[in-house]
């Protein structure tokens, strides 16, 4: 070979050559490498069975956020609409959610559950730990099924059904979710009452570890969890497709199905890890950009409610130091947030966990059913004031036999720093149970004592607000969106930017089929009234 | 490998064995015009291959029929013939080449090639104007002097990086960064290299040298070669620069109107909506800088004879930025070797390259625990004084220390802090290290065949440590402070083999090849301790240790290793010193990337003159084409759909969050990157070598790019990496200089002239989407990259890489613009999603002038860059609180003048700035990037000859950033935010950029 007769093909064909000899031996110490070592690997995670929980804990931490990332998931949505919690803080020049302005900001509320809940469901289902797991995939699909309830009672459509089979999976109808959900809890529940009866010692030996919560691993008051979840499922379907609810509430009630959350199992609350601070406790304090809201400070107030001063720190601004009070929700905030920041502050331990299901929810629902004719095991009444004792009873708060005979009635609203919001009593209800009332007046002391246990979840209240007008709310002051005037309240949060950019085809379809063709926030869907 | 290629070695000398009869000895010596000799001087028998070269010393001996010719050719100089006709002595004086004057090039693998014969652009930077005014950093000095090179500053001070992009943005979530190769073997990065050891630097624009080296020098490659020891003489060389540094551009502010808002005073807010007022001043922002200090000091030996060079250096560098506290230093040390044995046949380097950087309390930039928000902020009429002392800080008893004294630490969408607390309490301090060994041997098998081996060991490693005290801003840091340590360590060892052949195949033929392999190791390990912003704290105030980390603190590890090998071949024939024609081939593995890749490159030149003719018009013409592809490995990990979880601080294993395309059950296997480049060239010289012009058009496309985009909803994955887009970049690079005297005079311009479009021409099919968001949330401008199509287009047939889109006016069917009947405010566009304009600047235009007179030397750089858009938040957030001259103008005014109706200034400007948050007007907040400055100004002066022991010695006076011609933006719009991909065409509150204005002493002994 020589060298003049090396053209441009011999040359290639020389390359060549001397790539097949290379070949094999150029790539066999490749294996393996392109992973950083510094985090977690599948293998590793097979030892003591950890894969088989491993997703677990970030699921139950992002069903509400434990971390600060709750701000933006519904401490300025839902918080503000249900009226427990106010910002304090001008956030874009006070247009913002908290003044109905939805577009384009802070895709938490949507986010934080789709990419940490249902995206590590995914996981858990494409590795096929509901053969091989499916104690632990039960978990997995109890969380999904709370995610989902979230994200559709929030936004409406979701892309509950077909998610992650496809790249582009079409949104389910508000209607279909909640089917799917029902599908999935029940799947759940038969799993975990399957691996109790298997092994009585299953859930600790598995699952303890991983367990955030406050139910530390027992399978059975997860069993109940889910069982509270699907009756409050039911009960918000109660009146668009009673007889779905009622069949789904009986299911739920059903003792071999293992029953629902009651004073035994407590709330079902959730916690980073036991050194992390409470990010109310952050929001509040470091961060001055949460208060009390006022519609939470009245009702107690007026009730003469033990639980005021549980939930709440007095105002520390002069003319009203010492005594309690909220900020009216959706009002124009100085940029320096005062005197606002001086208002009531959430009284929230620095280490506390993080409540996502109230203990005394399953009673009010029950009452509720109880009102609605179904079967229930009690009079609405009864179930009424078990509710509320036991809402007392988690909260230590005493003085509830009295309580159950209140007749005082919301507080009046007085603003200092602005008399424009001063406000009378939004309502007439009272605590103490009137069995000759309407249905109205007896479905509004329930959701109001429901709301009241539920503080500061505001997801599910602002929702039971929508479902049933209860209890009566305060209008936003400064509304920021032409679509909702004065006076009006809104139905939905708007999807984020990036899910509408990311997938428009999807996202058209459903906003077409089931949102009226508008992704706007005054926009009502499936069990709204 | 390695073995494999030293059987085709072997296999290749076999095939050269010629034999000779009756030959006699011929010796002799070569020389230059000078009488010094030539060493290397090809030396060849006409009409065979059989040759020598000449020694060191330029001395030859070679046995030949005693009837033979010798050929004696050398780059640079008129190649002579010489019949031996007997002779046995052979004396020969070579003529520098005039056509080739200066024309020798240094190809990427250390080959001198004659510039007639490259078939791509190129450039050449001496060391002499790169340092002809020396800052910290090198590569700041790269601005303005080549075609086809886009230099944005860094986020300012010392010690940090420009972003250095040829000929446009190739690579939408790759690195876009040009190859350094020092000496032949690639290095990772230059800016901290100590210019003093720069022999010279030359800038290939295009992807030429992609196959020597991989993906990253198809963004161009800059080859610099280090100075090596001299022959036969020992020299000393010293420079001394210092230069001062004050701001080049502050915010203009208004100074009538008073803190408070609505025209009434209150200091409660940080708002200067007040009322009029007398005492109004913004010298405490000019009070606030101090002159920075740079002094770069250096020192080299080299010396060297027959055999053995060698060749020190040390350099210094301290500098006191601008911003008080902030402090920067850096030694550099550079030994090299070299040496030859067996008769000159093997040649062995040796070098060690030690750099040290500390930077001592570099402060952040931005809007988070910079001082710069606190300072342009601070409200009008209130005085700075009362807040500077102690540190930024007043005594508080109870807890025993000095709190912050600020009292405008408020959370509104940043947190503002006193800048005197910032720059005394809130430190970020960095010791950096690197060590380059790297070593050559290089042994000659024949006088045209050489086989080369090299390697490089890089290893560097850097210690972070950040402390926030106690009472800084309570939005991202707990009571008791906030601690920080970051610690890494890295290396690349490369290697590579190289069979190397320069041989005339006869003789109208050369050929200039070689084949090589080469492999890097490249690894990273980082550990990170640090506190979880505002809800963890440390234990005790201000006890900066890992044991005063307490709680859920962030605790991270990270250790990564690729390998990537490739085997390459390349080829240059030469036909009658007229034709010339480059290929090359590369295979490569990476452990980042599935399969193996390949890619071929061809280039043609040609010397028209060589043809036509030349005349006293035309000197000299050559035309050049090229087409070169170029593959991308992957980054570290995008291909693994397995990857390894994160756990996060609370021990909770996080999902994956980013992984490979799917789509339910199937994935797609990542594609490396392509690209595809075609150029066209003209090197022409007129007036006799006065005027020289170069040309070069170039059109690249890249295919398969592969990014980050967000996942659509549903699909299971946060964010995908995707091979989702083709990139297509053309553009223009010229170059004109000139030579002329008048009188004494002697004036050297020169022009630069460089013109890059972009388009997006295609995104993935995989997805239905009409746009990737690539960067959002400055609450200005957003990033996106559209499809062809998109009706955010507005009318345009392709979208461009750095398209800038946010909130816009609105107008009626008439074009008129709309205001709000209510409020007589304007409407904006719903969504922040309308097309704003480019952040690239539409062409660069540069004009170097040298003027020489007797021992005088004057030299200054006009730099022009027209077109292109910033977006700043600083005039934003200036707007809002009442600061910027704009907002004090329509006070004075009673209001701002809107279709007719006069609106409060307070209510316009809190619209259109949205009270410095998302949804403002960010077309209101993007400025044209056009300017043009005197960037550098140098005036020198030899002294004449003296003494013995002074071989030169100049005293320069220089100048950076000297001032603006001509500026439309209210702040020095090459500063960005940063020098990342997503961070081009946005200002925040950046540390402004510096004129600078020093001595520099050089001298030689």
């Amino acid at each position: 070979m020589k060298m003049k007769y090396i053209n441009k093909n011999n040359f290639k064909l020389l390359c060549l050559g001397l790539l097949t000899l290379a070949a094999p031996a150029c790539t066999d110490d490749f294996e393996g490498l392109n992973v950083d070592k510094g985090r977690i690997s599948d293998a590793d995670l097979a030892k003591d069975g950890a894969e088989a929980a491993f997703l677990l804990p970030i699921m139950m931490n992002n069903i509400v956020v434990t971390g600060t990332g709750v701000q933006t998931q519904q401490n300025l949505q839902a918080e503000s609409y249900a009226g427990y919690l106010e910002a304090p803080t001008a956030f874009i020049g006070n247009v913002n959610t908290m003044t109905y302005s939805t577009k384009g900001i802070w895709a938490g509320s949507y986010d934080a559950s789709t990419n940490n809940v249902m995206n590590n469901w995914l996981t858990m289902q494409k590795k096929g730990y509901d053969v091989k797991y499916p104690d632990l995939y039960a978990i997995g699909l109890i969380l999904k099924g709370m995610a989902g309830q979230r994200l559709t009672d929030t936004f409406g459509p979701y892309p509950y059904s077909k998610f992650g089979n496809t790249a582009e999976p079409k949104f389910d109808s508000p209607a279909e979710v909640y089917a799917g959900i029902f599908a999935d809890l029940e799947k759940a529940v038969a799993a975990l009452l399957a691996a109790e009866k298997a092994d009585p010692a299953a859930d600790t030996k598995r699952f303890a570890k991983w367990d955030r919560s406050t139910f530390k691993g027992d399978y059975l008051k997860w069993v109940k969890l889910a069982n509270t979840i699907r009756l409050r499922m039911a009960m918000r379907i109660s009146v668009v497709d009673p007889a779905k609810g009622k069949a789904e509430a009986d299911k739920a009630l059903l003792p071999a199905n293992g029953g629902v959350m009651d004073l035994s199992t407590g709330s079902f609350q959730v916690a980073a890890s036991a050194t992390a601070v409470n990010p109310y406790f952050t929001m509040t304090n470091a961060w001055s950009d949460t208060r009390m809201s006022a519609a939470i400070i009245t009702y107690l107030d007026g009730f003469k409610d033990s639980r005021l001063a549980v939930y709440a720190n007095p105002a520390t601004h002069a003319p009203i130091a010492g005594t309690f009070r909220g900020i009216r929700p959706g009002i124009e905030k100085p940029a320096d947030k005062k005197p606002y920041i001086n208002y009531s502050t959430f009284k929230v331990a620095e280490f506390a966990p993080v409540k996502i299901v109230d203990g005394a929810e399953s009673y009010f629902l029950k009452a509720e059913g109880a009102l609605r004719g179904w079967n229930v095991g009690g009079t609405a009444q009864s179930l009424y004031e078990e509710g509320i004792r036991a809402s007392f009873t988690l909260n230590g708060a005493g003085g509830v036999d009295a309580y159950l005979n209140s007749t005082s009635t919301q507080a009046a609203y007085v603003d200092p720093a602005n008399a424009s919001l001063n406000s009378e009593p939004l309502t007439s209800n009272t605590v103490k149970w009137d069995e000759a009332g309407s249905f109205d007046n007896k479905l509004e002391k329930i959701i109001t004592q429901k709301w009241i246990a539920l503080f500061p979840e505001g997801t599910e209240a602002w929702s039971e607000f929508r479902r049933t007008g209860y209890p009566a709310q305060y209008a936003i002051a400064f509304p920021t969106n032409p679509r909702l005037p004065k006076g009006t309240f809104i139905k939905r949060l708007t999807y984020p930017n990036l899910v509408a950019s990311s997938s428009k085809a999807a996202y058209d379809a459903a906003v077409t089929a089931y949102l009226q063709g508008k992704d706007e926030p005054d926009i009502k869907f499936y069990w709204m009234k | 490998m390695t073995k494999k290629i030293y059987k085709l070695v072997v296999l290749l000398l076999l095939c050269q064995t010629y034999v000779f009869a009756q030959n006699i000895s011929v010796t002799g010596k070569v020389t230059d015009s000078d009488n010094l000799p030539l060493p290397a001087v090809s030396v060849k028998v006409s009409g065979t291959t059989q040759g020598t070269s000449t020694d060191i010393e330029g001395n030859f001996t070679i046995s030949v029929p005693s009837t033979a010719t010798l050929v004696f050719t050398y780059i640079g100089y008129t190649s002579q013939s010489v019949p031996v006709q007997g002779r046995t002595t052979l004396n020969i004086r070579l003529a520098e080449d005039a056509t080739a004057l200066g024309e020798v090039v240094v190809t990427a693998l250390g080959i001198e090639r004659s510039a007639k014969s490259l078939s791509y652009s190129t450039t050449n930077v001496s060391a002499e104007e790169l340092n002809k005014v020396t800052g910290a950093n090198v590569l700041n000095s790269l601005a303005g002097k080549a075609a086809g090179v886009f230099v944005t500053q860094g986020s300012g001070g010392p010690g940090s990086s420009p972003r250095i992009v040829l000929r446009g943005n190739k690579s939408i979530a790759g690195s876009n960064s040009p190859l350094y190769v020092v000496d032949g073997v690639p290095i990772g990065g230059f800016s901290d290299y100590n210019p003093e050891d720069i022999e010279s630097l030359q800038i290939l624009q295009g992807a030429s040298a992609a196959a020597l080296y991989g993906a990253q020098a198809a963004n161009g490659v800059i080859l610099i070669t280090t100075k090596k020891g001299k022959l036969g003489t020992t020299s000393v060389n010293v420079a001394s620069t210092a230069t001062f540094d004050s701001p080049f551009v502050l915010p203009e502010l208004q100074t009538t109107y008073g803190q408070g808002s609505n025209g009434i005073a209150s200091t409660t807010g940080n708002q200067s909506w007040g009322p009029k007022i007398s005492n109004g001043s913004d010298a405490h922002i000019r009070d606030f800088f101090r002159t920075g200090e740079n002094y770069v000091n250096s020192v080299s030996l080299a010396s060297g004879n027959e055999t053995q060079r060698i060749y020190i250096s040390y350099a210094n560098t301290t500098a006191k930025a601008m911003v008080p506290g902030y402090g920067y230093g850096r030694n550099n040390i550079t030994v090299r070797g070299s040496s030859k044995a067996f008769n000159n046949k093997l040649t062995v380097d040796g070098g060690i390259n030690y750099i040290n950087r500390h930077t001592k309390n570099q402060n952040f930039s931005g809007w988070y625990n910079s001082p710069m928000f606190g300072l342009y902020l601070f409200p009008m009429g209130d005085d700075m004084n009362k807040y500077k002392a102690n540190g930024g800080g007043k005594w508080d008893a109870s807890r025993g220390f000095y709190v912050q004294n600020w009292p405008y630490i408020v959370n509104e969408h940043s947190s503002n802090q006193n800048p005197y607390w910032i720059t005394n309490k809130i430190t970020r301090d960095n010791l950096n290290q690197r060590t380059n060994l790297t070593g050559s041997a290089k042994y000659d098998l024949t006088n045209w065949l050489n086989v080369a081996g090299r390697t490089t060991y890089n290893n560097y490693g850097s210690d972070e440590e950040q402390r926030f005290g106690a009472t800084s801003d309570p939005t991202s840091v707990g009571a008791n402070g906030a601690f920080n340590k970051r610690v890494n360590r890295g290396s690349e060892l490369y290697t590579d083999v190289l069979l190397n052949a320069n041989k005339a195949l006869s003789s109208n033929l050369t050929l200039i090849a070689n084949a090589g392999f080469s492999n890097t190791i490249t690894k990273f390990d980082e550990i990170f301790n640090g506190n979880d912003g505002a809800g963890n704290t440390l234990f005790y105030a201000d006890y900066f240790a890992l044991q005063g980390l307490t709680g859920n603190f962030i605790s991270t590890s990270e250790k990564t290793k690729r390998i990537d090998r490739a085997v390459f071949g390349t080829a240059a024939f030469g036909f009658k010193e007229t034709f010339f024609l480059d290929v090359t081939a590369r295979n490569e593995w990476s452990s980042t990337v599935n399969d193996p890749f390949f890619y071929p490159s061809a280039g043609l030149a040609y010397v028209l003159t060589n043809t036509i003719g030349t005349n006293n018009f035309l000197s000299y013409a050559k035309l050049r084409a090229g087409y070169a592809e170029v593959g991308n490995s992957l980054s570290f990990g995008q291909a693994a759909t397995n990857s390894n979880y994160q756990v996060n601080t609370s021990e909770s294993v996080v999902g994956r969050p980013t992984l490979p395309f799917f789509s339910g059950t199937d994935t797609i296997s990542l594609k490396p990157e392509r690209s595809k480049s075609i150029e066209f060239g003209a090197d022409l010289r007129f007036l006799k070598d006065k005027l020289n012009l170069s040309v070069t058009y170039y059109n690249a496309l890249t295919e398969d790019q592969v990014f980050t985009i967000a996942a659509p909803t549903g699909s299971g994955a946060t964010s995908f990496y995707i091979n989702g887009g083709t990139i297509r970049n053309k553009g223009i690079e010229a170059s004109l200089s000139y030579d002329t005297k008048f009188g004494a005079v002697r004036w050297t311009p020169s022009l630069n002239f460089t013109r890059n479009t972009n388009r997006i021409e295609e995104l993935s099919s995989l997805l239905t989407t009409d746009r990737f968001v690539l960067n959002s949330g400055n609450r200005l401008t957003n990033l996106f990259l559209l499809r062809p199509g998109s009706s955010l287009l507005q009318g345009r047939k392709y979208g461009s890489y750095h398209d800038l889109f946010g909130k816009t006016y609105q107008y009626d069917a008439n074009g008129k613009q709309l205001f709000d009947p209510v409020t007589g405010l304007p409407v904006l566009s719903a969504t922040d999603d309308q097309f704003i304009g480019n952040a690239n600047p539409d062409f660069l235009l540069n004009m170097n002038n040298n003027f020489q007179y007797k021992n005088f030397n004057l030299s200054f750089l006009v730099d022009g860059r027209f077109g292109g858009l910033v977006s700043s938040s600083t005039e934003q957030w200036l707007d809002f609180k009442g600061l910027s001259k704009r907002s004090g103008e329509a006070r004075d005014a009673g209001g701002v003048m809107l279709n007719g109706r006069l609106v409060d200034a307070q209510t316009y400007f809190g619209h259109i700035s949205s009270k410095a948050d998302y949804g403002a007007a960010g077309l209101e907040y993007t400025y044209s990037s056009t300017n043009i400055r005197l960037r550098e100004l140098a005036l020198g002066y030899t002294l004449p000859k003296f003494g013995n022991t002074f071989k030169n010695v100049n005293l320069s006076l220089v100048g950076r950033n000297v001032l603006f011609f001509y500026k439309k933006a209210p702040f020095d719009p090459e500063l960005a935010s940063g020098t990342g991909n997503g961070a081009q065409g946005f200002e925040s509150f950046q540390i402004p950029s510096a004129t600078s204005i020093g001595l520099t002493l050089r001298a030689g002994f």
